[in-house]
């Protein structure tokens, strides 16, 4: 076979494998989704602002900074809050989605939201998607080091709102079960998930056989419960890729997640399974792209260069990013990290 | 919120308004002229190259929605047509990867649920549908930036020159990257049996 016959051939099979591939009509939703955008360029970074209300203007303003300056991060995930997503028409064939869910996990401080995306079915309607992944928080998270405090089967429904989110528990277990004296991040677990699959920061009505909800997880609840941003709530440090257990099967992978906005830095090691550093860096700050994180709620984002080990012996390594952070009762720096265990091929 | 009122202003002054159309060969003024045209030209083309690269279709019309709302974005600040589409291209590309990075998670969770694909034997001639996904698993298969080389250089026919602008990387790496992906490749050619160009 030489080589003009390789490219030729090449050529051929290449251009066969997605012949059949019938790119459907996409002109008007481009169209729309260029339309929302100019006619709302100063809400833009509403979503920011609603995630980082509590932390204060200077901070937020650091944020614009960040994502004003990067060139690349035309980022049409970060799209205006206030205008509504496209509805799903017939034009929008489901897909499988990945959604962004939140378990708990132990910090220095106490335990702290984490998140990690799951793969959670086809669908293109954001309410679907929303109870898929409120159903995963019954199932558990994949991490190892996660934990959950939701009881089986304690999502039924979701409908979605103008200015609400109504959550449909379908257990009694759900409603009274004194689970966790953390029952507070549960609850709020659930506010962050379907916050996130809807892509939207709007409060959670939870209801029980179409009734509100006086107590959720044995937590008296309001008939609104809001995304609580405050400071001590969500890890400041969160790994987005890998995901846990992922098989690296080329030389480099690039790590990426995201972080809280007060913030600085973010490291990262690589260490073999017996604890032993096989190497470490430094990250910079990124706009998270990619129609799969669309969950990502604009927090800010950080990710690594490519990192090298395509000369590491196979096997199973632990990445961790860490950050270190002095709370605002403390005046002790404590290090706050997340772990994904990757498999290298 | 006094902030709000230091925020950048997302979109420059527009281009046309400082009569300044003509420095920009052959690119609509208007953004929304600009992006449909483009829409027209090369929406099937991209998509399907998209499909080479992360395999699922819908991910692909996504992703080329994507990358065309980010060059609408980004028109003021093209210069002329042909920056216009390689951009565009870079933005299909890159949009891919991001997407197969967080598919490590997707893709995962759809190996337990559905097991691998058994893959034929050797000997069994493959046909139509077979030999398609056969060739997308393959690519599926190759590193990263091999199978990126291979989709431009053989389904979009770019250039080494083309393929290294848009991927970031010297000429040098494309042509590696080119032999080593057709090199993974070859065993499959082989195991499809006749000449494939001689099909319809």
């Amino acid at each position: 076979m030489n080589d003009s016959h390789d490219d030729e051939t090449l050529r051929a099979l290449l251009r066969d494998a997605v012949a059949d591939v019938d790119p459907r009509d996409r002109l008007a939703d481009v169209r729309r989704r260029t339309r929302v955008r100019r006619t709302a360029t100063g809400r833009r970074w509403l979503p920011v602002l609603v995630g980082a209300g509590a932390v204060g203007a200077t901070v937020v303003a650091a944020t614009f900074v960040v994502g004003g300056l990067t060139d690349e991060t035309d980022d049409p995930d970060q799209a205006p809050v206030a205008s509504a997503p496209p509805a799903p028409g017939p034009s929008e064939e489901p897909i499988t989605r990945a959604a962004g869910v939140y378990f708990v996990a132990p910090t220095p401080t106490g335990p702290r939201l984490f998140r990690e995306f799951q793969a959670v079915g086809q669908t293109a309607d954001p309410a679907e998607l929303a109870l898929l992944a409120l159903q995963r928080l019954s199932l558990g998270a994949t991490d190892p080091d996660y934990e959950t405090l939701w009881p089986a089967d304690a999502f039924a429904s979701v409908i979605v709102e103008e200015d609400r989110i109504v959550v449909g528990l379908g257990s009694e277990e759900a409603l009274e079960a004194p689970r966790s004296p953390a029952a507070y991040l549960g609850v709020q677990q659930a506010v962050y998930t379907a916050e996130a699959a809807i892509g939207k920061a709007l409060p959670v009505s939870f209801e029980r056989d179409g009734r509100p909800a006086r107590e959720v997880l044995g937590l008296p609840v309001g008939a609104q419960v809001r995304r609580d941003t405050s400071f001590s709530l969500l890890t400041p440090v969160n790994i987005t890729d890998p995901g846990e257990e992922l098989a690296v099967e080329e030389d480099t992978f690039v790590a990426n997640g995201t972080m809280a906005t007060y913030v600085r830095d973010v490291t990262w090691t690589l260490r073999q399974t017996d604890g032993a550093v096989v190497r470490e860096g430094t990250t910079t700050p990124v706009d998270i792209t990619g129609p799969d994180a669309r969950a990502t709620l604009g927090a800010p984002g950080w990710e690594t260069r490519p990192i090298d080990v395509g000369d590491l012996p196979p096997g199973d390594y632990v990445l961790e990013a860490s950050v270190v952070d002095t709370g605002q009762t403390s005046d002790r720096p404590e290090e706050f990290t997340d772990t994904r265990t990757i498999t290298v091929r | 919120m006094t902030s709000y009122a230091a925020l950048p202003t997302i979109a420059p002054a527009p281009a046309w308004s400082l009569g300044v159309t003509e420095a920009r060969p052959g690119l609509p003024a208007d953004a929304d002229a600009g992006v449909e045209a483009l829409y027209l030209a090369h929406w099937d083309q991209l998509v399907r190259l998209s499909v080479l690269l992360v395999r699922d279709q819908g991910t692909a019309e996504e992703i080329v929605q994507d990358a065309l709302v980010a060059v609408h974005q980004k028109w003021d600040r093209l210069t002329e047509r042909d920056k216009a589409l390689a951009y565009l291209r870079q933005a299909v590309v890159n949009r891919s990867r991001s997407a197969l990075r967080h598919r490590g998670v997707v893709g995962r969770y759809l190996a337990r649920q559905q097991g691998p694909d058994p893959a034929p034997a050797a000997d069994q001639k493959v046909l139509g549908d077979a030999r398609r996904q056969l060739v997308l698993d393959a690519l599926q298969q190759l590193p990263r930036r091999q199978r990126e080389v291979l989709a431009l250089r053989y389904y979009l026919d770019l250039s080494e020159a083309e393929i290294a602008e848009t991927l970031g990387i010297s000429r040098g790496a494309v042509k590696s990257h080119a032999s080593r992906g057709a090199a993974s490749l070859r065993p499959i050619l082989a195991g499809l049996g006749p000449d494939l160009r001689s099909e319809p």
